[in-house]
């Protein structure tokens, strides 16, 4: 016994050594013994404070490799199943729409703009290194060199950023009612242009929100969610974190008992699709489904089985006609 | 600083798998802390310790598709020892302690007897509480205050044969205590 606690601490002496591994090589149990008498002693006699160790945040080297490999193997390995979600790089430039030297009141930087189509999502490499993830049918427009004092985008739809830090120059998202001010920091933020709320998802760091009028609404920290009213002004922070804000950019549609008509919302954009609601009383139907890079007739079809609802093509609205937008009735079976 | 503490390790792994880096860092945050003291047990340096654990996250994000894991903590643990054993051969921590070192625990000191720190500190006290005081008694005056059979025996007056008696059957009973909270939890 005295043997194996000395040899925790080191210093045995050679007899003492030779003892030790006797006793261990005689019976294969005295292995596991002596490595539970180890963690025993490692538990009262730790080498360094345990408190030391910093588990709460990943280390950037790991981050960045998170998110470069969450694009990277989709793109190779399930490309054939991405209906949902393709995720492209800007070179492929016909995701770029407008690449043009505007007159900006500012100075005579050139901006860019950036927009995902209806039905694709792109990532984008902004010039600081920061990479943003788009969501179908959103925009985001950028310098093509950042200033010395801070980086400003403009966004219009849903995007997810992962800022390179660098505190000097705050990074700016601008959505034409809130701007959310980071450093070095990664959050999702859902501002479509027709649509009264801006929707804010922490996932690390911190940053800070401002009012259009460059009054300081408030911070948020890390895994926490608001959403602001363009309209009132209010901020409504009651959702909470939730891995499913932000799995739109993993090819993943999660929904909690979200009702039909923010389901659809959705599934519009990122199909291109439009949905024609014959019936008011299913907007507010709640759903409970995941759908990991799924067909759009997959996902009707679960969604049909699942309840009352039937969905119908509007003939003649397929690919070739009114600008190939597909049109579909959403029905209650029991009347229709 | 569990996020999913619902689901088991191997879930989450498979999950991570499937490029899921949410899972990825709960698989982070529930073992980081865990790992990098366990290291501790071989490398005395925490940034070190720090590092090796860090790579080998790297190492299992890099190779989620490839790497066999059945039991992601063994994994885990087998990794980190491998690593520690490496370093303290590059390190040459005073050479022949090393040697000495990843020679008896290479070959036989089995790592499944090793409780995490978190468990430990978690499920210790519970344990304790259930076995007889007399045994508890010398656990705690040994192991805890760090006194000798011998003291012990004088100062309860009792045999030192006793002592040891009641010693080992303490150890006996905890360990087994704890491998059953281990395969219940089996996270």
């Amino acid at each position: 016994m005295a043997v194996i606690r000395k040899s925790f601490s080191g210093g045995l002496s050679a007899d003492e050594e030779i003892l030790l591994e006797e006793w261990l090589g005689s019976d294969e149990e005295n292995g596991r013994e002596y490595s539970f008498l180890k963690s025993l002693y490692m538990w009262k006699n730790p080498p360094f404070a345990p408190d030391e160790v910093d588990d709460g945040r990943m280390p950037w080297r790991i981050r960045r490799l998170l998110l470069k490999n969450s694009i990277g193997t989709n793109v190779f390995v399930r490309a054939y199943r991405i209906v949902a979600c393709l995720l492209l790089i800007p070179l492929a430039g016909v995701l770029v729409w407008a690449l043009t030297d505007r007159p900006s009141d500012q100075d005579s930087v050139a901006m860019q703009e950036v927009r995902a189509p209806f039905g694709i999502c792109s990532a984008v490499t902004l010039p600081d290194g920061s990479e943003v993830v788009l969501n179908a049918g959103s925009s985001l427009r950028f310098p093509s060199v950042f200033d010395g004092t801070s980086r400003a985008v403009e966004l219009s739809g849903e995007a997810y950023f992962e800022v390179e830090s660098c505190p000097d120059r705050p990074f700016i998202v601008r959505t034409g009612g809130l701007d959310i001010v980071a450093t070095g920091t990664s959050f999702n933020v859902e501002a479509y242009s027709g649509e009264d709320m801006i929707a804010v998802t922490m996932v690390e760091g911190e940053v800070g929100l401002y009012a259009p009028d460059d009054r300081f609404v408030r911070t948020m920290m890390a895994e926490d969610r608001l959403v602001y009213s363009r309209n009132t002004g209010t901020v409504d922070e009651t959702a909470g974190y939730s891995y499913r804000y932000i799995s739109w950019k993993d090819g993943v549609l999660a929904f909690r008992n979200d009702p039909l008509d923010s389901i659809l919302a959705r599934l519009g954009r990122l199909y291109n699709v439009e949905f024609i609601l014959m019936d008011e009383s299913l907007a507010h139907k709640q759903f409970y489904a995941t759908f990991n890079n799924e067909s759009l007739e997959s996902i009707l079809k679960l969604l049909s089985m699942s309840d009352n609802v039937r969905f119908e093509q509007v003939s003649g609205t397929g690919a070739g006609s009114d600008h190939g937008i597909r049109k579909i009735y959403v029905m209650n079976r029991e009347k229709h | 600083m569990d996020i999913f503490p619902e689901y088991d390790d191997m879930v989450l792994w498979r999950a991570v798998e499937r490029n899921d880096h949410r899972a990825f860092s709960a698989l982070y945050r529930r073992y980081y802390r865990d790992m990098v003291l366990f290291c501790g047990s071989y490398v005395r340096d925490r940034q070190v310790c720090e590092d090796i654990v860090q790579n080998i996250f790297i190492r299992l994000w890099n190779g989620r598709r490839v790497l066999a894991v059945r039991n992601f903590r063994m994994f885990l643990m087998k990794s980190a020892r491998n690593a520690c054993l490496n370093e303290m051969k590059r390190g040459g921590i005073a050479g022949s302690y090393a040697d000495y070192i990843s020679r008896t625990c290479s070959m036989y000191a089995d790592i499944e007897g090793y409780i995490l720190y978190s468990d430990l500190e978690s499920n210790m006290m519970e344990v304790l509480s259930s076995i007889p005081p007399q045994y508890r008694e010398v656990f705690v005056e040994n192991r805890f205050k760090g006194r000798t059979c011998k003291e012990i025996a004088e100062s309860l007056g009792l045999s030192y044969r006793t002592v040891e008696e009641r010693l080992r059957k303490a150890l006996k009973i905890i360990r087994t205590r704890l491998k059953e909270y281990d395969d219940r939890t089996k996270r």
